[in-house]
């Protein structure tokens, strides 16, 4: 028969800015007829705890057995994983003078943590020692300790930079994410696997 | 002339080496992943990914040509306490990443307040510091 299925899609993660979630918010609906549809999106599934911002674990079992209540003559059919990770952030936009605040924080870590750890990488492996023996090699004749070389050495570990990150500023090598973006999207994964074990454990 | 242009290109290769392994490094500890998911500045990356490259460049050009910064004691206090913030940072997260402490907190049985070991974590290290230099060991 026609219009006996309906079939939901989720997504592992989901922003929300809401406390009262719709259907429509968590899910992708199909099959049914337009109505049906129409209603089963509108429908409020979830309600989380106004301004109790962060992470929820989500059963898509939940949503199911919402959607036969409304529907007991359908058959659901689920495309996606178990769980939903539901991540309630707050609808005002966080003021821009904390938040650039915080950026200028990170951007001297990263500096000044960078200059640190290349300083004391030079240290240790007594760079200035090796640099002195191969500018003799080449010149016959006591360095000044800033030669060509240290300049060649220091634009280099900027183009090593620049490779490894595929970009500087606005300009880049190619339209890939950068790995730093990479490493920030296995960190928000990592989160989000942790918070639907710890759900979970606490479920049990 | 062969010279100068044989050693520049050894310059750059070695350069060009150590950044890769160095910033590396830097992202695998994921230190500032975790930095900009902390601080919800999770779109600014490319920018950190610039500063991340300008210190690599200004730490190299000051370690062999240390010149005179006219900001005497705040400066000095601003630095150290950057050097301070990263390495501290640092040294957690090389621990963490050969899983020193969960596997520790699961052989001991700790359930409370896992919260105390990394804070007794941060007040050794600074006391360690501290008595480090002061000792003049």
């Amino acid at each position: 028969m026609m219009g006996d299925a309906i079939y939901i899609q989720t997504e592992k993660h989901v922003n929300v800015h809401t406390e009262v979630l719709f259907l429509k918010d968590l899910a992708q609906v199909a099959g049914g007829t337009k109505v049906i549809r129409a209603k089963l999106q509108m429908m409020p599934v979830v309600h989380l705890q106004r301004k109790q911002y962060g992470r929820y674990k989500l059963d898509v079992v939940d949503l199911i057995q919402k959607i036969q209540d409304a529907e007991p003559r359908m058959t659901i059919t689920h495309v996606g994983e178990p769980e939903i990770v539901v991540q309630y952030i707050s609808p005002l936009p966080e003021n821009v003078i904390w938040s650039w605040m915080k950026t200028v924080f990170v951007c001297l870590v990263a500096f000044f943590g960078t200059m640190f750890s290349i300083m004391t990488f030079h240290t240790d492996v007594d760079i200035q020692g090796l640099f002195e023996k191969i500018y003799q090699s080449f010149f016959a004749e006591q360095t000044s300790g800033f030669t060509i070389l240290e300049v060649s050495y220091s634009v280099g570990i900027g183009l090593g930079v620049i490779l490894f990150f595929n970009h500087f500023g606005k300009w880049k090598i190619r339209q890939d994410p950068t790995p730093l973006e990479v490493e920030m999207c296995a960190y928000e994964e990592q989160i989000d696997n942790a918070v639907l074990d710890i759900e979970t454990e606490k479920g049990q | 002339m062969w010279e100068q242009m044989g050693i520049v290109f050894l310059g750059l290769s070695f350069g060009g080496f150590i950044a890769n392994g160095l910033v590396a490094f830097i992202i695998a500890l994921g230190i500032f992943p975790r930095y900009a998911g902390i601080t919800k500045t999770g779109k600014k990356v490319r920018l950190y990914e610039d500063c991340i490259l300008a210190g690599a460049v200004a730490g190299s050009v000051w370690y062999f040509h240390p010149s005179n910064i006219p900001f005497g004691n705040i400066g000095l206090c601003v630095l150290g306490l950057f050097f301070g913030i990263f390495l501290g940072s640092w040294i957690v997260a090389l621990s963490e990443i050969v899983n020193a402490f969960s596997i520790m907190i699961r052989r001991i049985g700790i359930t409370k307040a896992p919260w105390i070991i990394i804070l007794a974590m941060a007040l050794g290290k600074t006391l360690g510091s501290i008595l480090f230099f002061w000792k003049g060991w």
